[in-house]
C-alpha cells in the first residue's frame, strides 16, 4: 500500500520500488509513505536495508537508521533509489566455513584459547 | 510414559536448563572507583576517587543482575574491578563476595548447560591493601588476578601510592600472606616501550615463578596502547611485540612454564577475547557503583563506550545502545586493505574497537604478533576467507559487502574456473559486450549467474527501450559471422513447471534474433544500437505485472557453444544449469495497483 497518488512513469517507478522493500522486510505505512516523499526530494538519496538495519542516505551521509523488527534472511540487503532497485541474494556460507556454523578450524595444540578457565587482568574472555 | 514426561519437566522448570532464550553476558563490576595507589599512568586519571556515596557497592550488583535476569539477560561471569576493590570496607568486600558467591551456586546449572564455566569469585587488584580480605578470599576460595609491572625495578618507578611510595616490597609481601591459601592466584603485566628489557623481563618471570606461589603458567602477557597514560609510556611496535613474542619462546620452550607460554601468556590475543569477538557490545559489561554501564575497563568513562545506566535504562535499551555503539566503533572506519584478504578474518574479526579508535585504524593493533600466535596454535587458515570477508563485512560495513559477494560454487568447480580454463566460453559471461537503456537509464547487462546481486528496473507501457550491442560480439566464437545472430529471449517472471524433468521455471515468452546484415545498418561507434521499444511492446500483455520479468541478450553461435559445453562437462552442466546469459530484471508498471 503506498497513500500517494503517482502520476507520471517515473513516480510509479518510485513506488514499484519503495514497495519491494516492503516484499522483504516489515516495515508500516508511515514508513513506505515516508520512503517515498524521502526519495521523490531528491536524486541524490536512496534507501538501503540490510539484515537488521534499514537505512536512508543523502549522498553517502545516513539521515535516519532504523533497526528492523526482526532480522530477515531470504537476502542479504536492497538498495532503493527513484531510478534504482538491487537485490543482494541471501548467500548461504557453506558448512565449513568460520561462519557456517560447521567446523571453527580448531586448535589441534592443545592451546585453551577457547577461553574457559582463567580470567585476564583487563581483558574479558569466555568469548564463546 | 506421560509421568515421566511431566517429571522431566519439573526439572528443566526446577533447573532452569534455558528452554527460552536466553542470553549471557560478562559483567565486570566496578565496586567502588577508588584507589589506594596512583599509578603514574593510570587509565582512568583523576577518576580514582569514591564519589557515589549514596550508592551502595552490593545493592547496586543485585539490582543490575535481578534486572538483566527479569530480562533473560544472565551474566555468566561475574568479576570485580576497580579503581580498587581492596579498598572497600571489609564487610562491604565479604557481602559483594558472598552474593557473587551465592549467584553461582544458584546459577550454575543455568550457565553451565550454555557452555559456560561457573569458577569461583574473582577479583582484579593492585595486591597493595589485600591482607584486610584475607578471611573473605579464603572463606570464599576467591581467585586473584594481580597487576605488575615488569621488569619489577619498572614497577617501583611507575606504580606508587598517592604519597609517591615506592610499592613493590608490600606487594611482593602480600603476595607471601597468599601461599598458604590454595585459591587461584595469577598476575599480568603490560608491556610498552618502557618495559620493553626482554632479560630482565625473563629474569622477573623466573623470580615470580621460582621464589613466590603465584601461578606464573597463568601469567597474563597486554600489549600497551597509547591512551592516558599521561604520555609516560609509549607503545611497542608490532616488531617488537614480535620479537617479545620469539624472546619467551626461546627461553621457556621446553621449561616448567611452557605451558603458560602457549597458552595463557598471549591467550588475549587468541579467539577466546572478547578483543576477537564480532560484536564485544553484544556480551561484554561493565557496571559501576552508580549503574552506570560502559563497554569494558578499555572503554570505562569513554562516551562513544557508555551503554547506559542500570538505574535508568532498561536491559533492552542498554543491550540495544551496546550493539550499536560497538557497531559504530567498527564501523567509522572502512575495512582495512590486509584484512580483506587475510586467512585469519575469521579469528581475529579486525580486534578491539576501542583501540582502533584510539589509533584511527581498522585493523587490530597486534596484527602481526596474532598472525604468528596463530601459526604456533595450529589455527588453520581460513579456506573460505571469501564467504568471511563476506559475512563480516554485512555485519559490520554492510554499505560495502556487495562488493564481496562470494561467487564459489561449493559443490562443482567454480564456473569462473571453467570460464578461464576455456577462453571460447569468455563472452558467453562478458559483462561488457551488452547494454540496455530505458528511459535514459542504462544497465549494463551481465551473466544472471556470476553476478551477486539483482537490478531491477521498471518498464511502462510508454517507455522507450534501446539494445546497445558490442560490433566485435558478432565475429566471437562464430566460423560465419553473416549467419550470426543477437539473440534476445523473454521471460515471464511467473513460473510454470516444463517437460520431462518437472522443473518450475519463469514462462518462455519470446526469442528473437536480428542478423548482421541487419545489425550493420544500426552502427554507433563500437555498438549496435537497436530500438527494441516495439519489439518488447509486443509482448507486454503476457509478462508478469507482479514479478520480475527478464530478458537475456546473446549471440546464436555463442548459445550454441554454451549447449555444446554442456554436454561435454557435467561440472559446467551443474554450474550453469540455470540460463547464463546476460540480462535484465524489469517489473512491469502497473503491477502496483495490484499491490495496493
Amino acid at each position: 500500500m503506498i497513500n500517494r497518488n503517482p502520476e507520471t512513469l517515473s513516480e510509479l517507478r518510485l513506488v514499484r520500488n519503495v514497495l519491494a522493500i516492503s516484499k522483504y522486510y516489515t516495515v508500516s505505512q508511515e514508513f513506505i509513505d515516508e520512503a517515498y516523499d524521502f526519495l521523490k526530494a531528491g536524486s541524490s538519496r536512496h534507501i538501503a536495508g540490510y539484515t537488521s538495519t534499514i537505512s536512508f542516505y543523502e549522498g553517502s551521509k545516513v539521515v535516519k537508521s532504523f533497526q528492523v523488527d526482526r532480522p530477515i534472511s531470504s537476502i542479504d540487503g536492497i538498495y532503493v533509489s527513484a531510478t534504482t532497485l538491487r537485490i543482494t541474494p541471501h548467500y548461504t556460507p557453506s558448512s565449513y566455513s568460520g561462519f557456517g556454523g560447521g567446523s571453527s578450524f580448531g586448535s589441534s595444540s592443545g592451546s585453551s584459547w577457547s577461553g574457559s578457565s582463567s580470567n585476564n587482568n583487563n581483558n574479558n574472555n569466555n568469548n564463546h | 510414559m506421560e509421568q515421566i514426561l511431566m517429571i522431566i519437566l519439573i526439572m528443566i522448570i526446577l533447573m532452569e536448563i534455558p528452554m527460552n532464550n536466553y542470553r549471557f553476558i560478562h559483567l565486570l563490576y566496578v565496586p567502588t572507583m577508588a584507589c589506594n595507589m596512583a599509578c603514574k599512568y593510570c587509565y582512568l586519571e583523576d577518576n580514582t576517587k569514591d564519589e557515589w556515596n549514596s550508592y551502595d557497592a552490593l545493592e547496586t550488583l543485585q539490582y543490575a543482575v535481578e534486572k538483566f535476569r527479569a530480562s533473560k539477560v544472565i551474566p555468566f561471569n561475574i568479576s570485580l574491578h576497580g579503581g580498587e576493590v581492596t579498598t572497600l570496607a571489609k564487610e562491604d568486600f565479604e557481602k559483594v563476595i558472598a552474593y557473587i558467591d551465592s549467584y553461582y551456586k544458584e546459577n550454575e546449572m543455568l550457565i553451565e548447560s550454555n557452555g559456560f564455566n561457573v569458577a569461583p569469585p574473582h577479583i582484579k587488584t593492585n595486591l597493595y591493601d589485600i591482607e584486610k580480605h584475607l578471611d573473605t578470599i579464603q572463606k570464599y576460595n576467591v581467585s586473584i588476578s594481580g597487576s605488575l609491572d615488569l621488569p619489577l625495578e619498572v614497577h617501583d618507578i611507575y606504580r606508587v601510592t598517592k604519597g609517591g611510595k615506592t610499592t613493590r616490597e608490600k606487594i611482593l609481601q602480600n603476595i607471601q600472606l597468599l601461599e598458604e591459601l590454595p585459591n587461584h592466584k595469577k598476575v599480568s603485566a603490560t608491556i610498552f616501550q618502557e618495559h620493553f628489557d626482554l632479560d630482565k623481563i625473563v629474569e622477573d618471570i623466573k623470580y615470580l615463578d621460582q621464589n613466590t606461589c603465584l601461578d606464573m603458567n597463568d601469567f597474563n602477557f597486554m600489549i600497551g596502547f597509547d591512551y592516558n597514560s599521561n604520555g609516560l609510556l609509549h607503545p611497542i611496535t608490532e616488531e617488537e611485540q614480535l620479537a617479545l613474542y620469539e624472546r619467551m619462546k626461546q627461553e621457556f620452550t621446553g621449561t616448567n612454564l611452557e605451558e603458560g607460554l602457549h597458552n595463557a601468556w598471549f591467550a588475549e590475543f587468541g579467539p577466546g577475547y572478547c578483543t576477537n569477538c564480532n560484536n564485544c557490545g553484544d556480551k561484554f559489561f561493565l557496571l559501576e557503583k552508580n549503574g552506570d554501564i560502559y563497554s569494558c575497563v578499555r572503554g570505562q568513562k569513554h562516551k562513544d563506550f557508555y551503554y547506559g545506566n542500570i538505574y535508568q535504562n532498561t536491559p533492552e535499551e542498554i543491550l540495544e545502545a551496546s550493539h550499536q555503539k560497538i557497531y559504530e566503533a567498527h564501523h567509522k572506519m572502512p575495512l582495512h586493505e590486509e584484512c580483506k584478504t587475510c586467512k585469519y578474518l575469521y579469528l581475529c574479526k579486525t580486534g578491539c574497537p576501542f583501540v582502533k579508535n584510539v589509533y584511527h585504524t581498522s585493523q587490530s593493533y597486534t596484527c602481526k604478533l596474532q598472525k604468528e600466535l596463530y601459526k604456533d596454535w595450529n589455527l588453520r587458515e581460513d579456506p573460505f576467507a571469501d564467504e568471511t570477508l563476506y559475512e563480516y563485512a554485512k555485519m559490520m560495513h554492510p554499505e560495502e559487502s556487495e562488493k564481496y559477494y562470494p561467487t564459489r560454487n561449493h559443490e562443482y568447480r567454480d564456473l569462473r574456473e571453467l570460464i578461464e580454463e576455456d577462453p571460447k566460453l569468455k563472452y558467453i559471461y562478458d559483462p561488457n559486450s551488452y547494454e540496455i537503456e530505458i528511459d535514459g537509464e542504462t544497465y549494463p547487462l551481465e551473466s544472471q549467474i556470476l553476478k551477486g546481486e539483482r537490478t531491477i528496473a521498471s518498464v511502462g507501457e510508454e517507455s522507450k527501450i534501446w539494445l546497445r550491442v558490442k560490433k566485435h560480439i558478432l565475429e566471437e566464437e562464430s566460423p560465419y559471422p553473416n549467419n550470426n545472430a543477437v539473440y534476445i529471449m523473454l521471460l515471464s517472471g511467473d513460473c510454470i513447471q516444463y517437460g520431462d524433468e518437472k522443473r518450475v521455471k519463469q514462462a518462455h515468452i519470446m526469442t528473437h534474433q536480428i542478423y548482421k546484415g541487419v545489425l550493420d545498418q544500426h552502427k554507433k561507434g563500437d555498438w549496435y544500437e537497436i530500438d527494441i521499444t516495439n519489439l518488447l511492446r509486443e509482448y507486454y500483455p503476457s509478462l508478469s505485472k507482479e514479478n520480475p520479468n527478464n530478458l537475456f541478450v546473446t549471440t546464436t553461435d555463442l548459445r550454441d557453444y554454451h549447449y555444446q559445453k554442456q554436454k561435454n562437462n557435467a561440472y559446467y552442466h551443474m554450474d550453469a544449469i540455470n540460463l547464463p546469459f546476460q540480462n535484465i530484471e524489469f517489473y512491469m508498471l502497473g503491477g502496483e495497483k495490484n499491490d495496493q
